[in-house]
């Protein structure tokens, strides 16, 4: 028998996050993790399960079981959601959190440290000062240009080990899965944890508060599995637990072929600038959004070198650019663009650089805020783990409105890549689903216990806390109601600071 | 066919002419390089499918109505902000993922059926 305050399952960047909040507290804390120190092909193959809706590669490829989670292998990419991605859309069925971007800042502010980046700024405006940065000349009523910051990226497990090893009042349990939440008879009190090693042995887990960080998927599949009180799962008494699985379609959508002005493309490259690694991205504005009801997009421009015979045309066009006029051979490099496309293409996906050559074209990566969807969903099937536990079916819906969004915002940007004569944009063919062939999901795994004010519509309410358990949290993106289409660790662990203030409140 | 681009040099008539080889002489003067502007032409002809050189010409002389010009620069000038109000109000085609002016590629259309060698 574990006994404590606190217990968190899970110990990826919203379990490690929440522990660390507690370290010097009078909190005792268990955190309960599935994994090792390393990963094993036995734990992670607990994540294992079917596939049924649109293509989707599957989670055990995509997510990591043992301490520090998917921070073991994540990109380092930072973004806050935007202040839309917030709100109620009319044209974006079941979008708003209960709470606005306001009430996130102070945490963001925070999460930077914890993902180690430098403070929270992600105004464009501050990043202009230098003399030689400019953004491109578009629309603002159209697209904008924002910031990202890039971590390390910082691996929580290795960074935050020894911290949580030497605080007295955390115990790290690792190899410990979670087979079963136990709660009262009137499921509104959880009132211990089933746990179980792969080796066989047993063992349960007894605190006042739980909170379950184990990921977008394994939230939704521990209260599913939880069934022997509530037969449809803990806290799924209105049939929400596992729907709205979201997942961001990603790829690229294009390439850019733009004059050789290396001072306005320098913004758009990752560069460490007062102590920042920092890069520009471009987005969709609110007003185009709104006007023409579009879910959220970003684009991640990355530039390419040419160095083929086919690309020299490219580049002796851009040579010749002078800036806002079009060179009088403007057509004729076109053509030659146009007659060797295979060479421009195959180039763009395998060169990229940092060095301060001149770039001739940006490679156009396009990440989406998909549609919240209920038939967009993890369920359990009758296969078994190694535990014994149901294994899931996971049917992903990335949604109309979201590949409606992928097409215009396309359009749009390639409209002004055009009209500013920066140059022009060659887009990806759709493939058989609609998609461009190669867009595939982020393994951002969202929504399946998502958060609202009212039981009936949400799983979580505003606090993170399962809706009708006075002692139930859950950690993690999979709260999040809506997407976006910023990268979520920044507001994963934003979340997570936000549940820990929220428990030491109530303690 | 198209008055106001009489009014100038003779070689500018060349749109609205139904000689042949003054509107090549035209294309070559605006082209530097005729071959990938056919290029370019063909590819359009692909996606909008064999279309007369008249009709081209009719739809480019419809692009510069009420333009005036008196030298190449001027018509490069003007052509320049043709194609960024084609893009500012979506008058694009797109060629193999290229998204394409409708005017550039209208001239490139040109060239294509009249400067066949």
């Amino acid at each position: 028998m574990v006994e404590a305050d606190l217990c968190i399952v899970g110990a990826g960047a919203a379990g490690i996050t929440l522990a660390r909040e507690f370290v010097g507290h009078s909190t005792t804390v268990a955190v309960v993790e599935s994994g090792g120190l390393e990963l094993e092909d036995k734990t992670q193959s607990l994540y294992e399960g079917r596939v049924s809706g649109f293509p989707y590669r599957y989670p055990n490829t995509m997510r990591l079981r043992y301490f520090g989670g998917s921070t073991n292998h994540w990109s380092g990419n930072c973004r806050p959601l935007d202040e839309v991605d917030f709100l109620h859309r009319p044209w974006l069925p079941y979008s708003g959190w209960p709470f606005g971007r306001n009430e996130l800042i102070p945490y963001y502010q925070r999460a930077q440290a914890v993902c180690g980046l430098q403070a929270f700024d992600y105004a464009i405006e501050s990043w202009m000062d230098e003399a030689r940065l400019r953004n491109f000349p578009f629309d603002p009523k159209k697209l904008l240009t924002g910031i990202k910051h890039i971590s390390a990226p910082v691996r929580f497990g290795t960074a935050y080990r020894h911290e949580l090893e030497d605080a007295a009042n955390v115990t790290v349990y690792n190899h410990g899965n979670l087979t079963e939440i136990e709660a009262t008879e009137t499921a509104k009190h959880v009132t211990g944890l089933q746990c179980q090693c792969l080796t066989g042995k047993r063992f349960r887990v007894r605190t006042s508060i739980y909170i379950l960080a184990t990921g977008g998927i394994e939230n939704a599949r521990h209260l599913l599995a939880s069934d022997a009180i509530q037969s449809e799962g803990l806290g799924n008494g209105h049939d929400r637990v596992g729907r709205f699985f979201m997942d961001h379609p990603h790829g690229i959508a294009g390439w850019i072929v733009f004059r050789n002005r290396f001072n306005i493309v320098d913004l758009y490259q990752a560069k460490t600038r007062r102590n920042a690694f920092v890069k520009g991205v471009v987005t969709m504005s609110p007003q185009i959004l709104s006007g023409e009801a579009l879910s959220n997009i970003y684009f991640n421009l990355a530039a390419s070198m040419s160095r083929s015979e086919g690309e020299k045309s490219v580049s002796a066009l851009l040579q010749s650019f002078r800036e806002w006029e079009v060179p009088d051979d403007l057509l004729s490099h076109l053509g030659n663009i146009i007659a060797d496309l295979d060479d421009v293409g195959e180039a763009a996906y395998h060169r990229m650089t940092d060095n301060a050559d001149p770039f001739n074209k940006l490679r156009v990566h396009c990440r989406i805020e998909p549609t919240p969807d209920p038939d967009s969903r993890v369920t359990l099937t009758s296969d078994r783990d190694a535990l014994g536990m149901r294994r899931i079916d996971l049917h992903w819906k990335p949604g109309d409105l979201a590949l409606k969004s992928y097409n215009r915002g396309v359009e749009i940007l390639a409209l002004e890549v055009g009209r500013t004569g920066l140059g022009r944009m060659q887009v990806q063919p759709a493939g058989d689903s609609g998609w461009p062939d190669r867009f595939e999901p982020s393994g951002h795994h969202i929504g399946t216990t998502r958060m609202h004010a009212a039981p009936e519509k949400g799983v979580v309410d505003a606090n993170c806390r399962v809706h009708d358990i006075d002692n139930l949290y859950i950690a993690g993106s999979s709260v999040f109601p809506t997407a976006g289409c910023n990268n979520p660790t920044l507001t994963v662990v934003a979340l997570a600071l936000r549940l820990a203030d929220h428990i030491k409140n109530r303690s | 066919m198209l008055p106001v681009l009489c009014r100038y040099e003779s070689r500018h008539t060349a749109l609205g002419t139904d000689d042949t080889n003054v509107l090549a002489e035209f294309l070559r003067d605006l082209f530097s390089n005729t071959t990938s502007a056919i290029k370019v032409g063909n590819a359009c002809i692909a996606e909008w499918g064999s279309v007369p050189a008249s009709e081209w010409v009719a739809e480019m002389c419809a692009t510069l109505d009420g333009e005036e010009f008196v030298d190449s620069k001027d018509l490069a000038a003007i052509i320049e902000n043709r194609i960024r109000e084609d893009f500012t109000h979506e008058r694009t085609i797109e060629v193999q993922g290229w998204i394409l002016s409708r005017t550039e590629a209208t001239l490139c259309c040109l060239a294509a059926n009249t400067l066949h060698s």
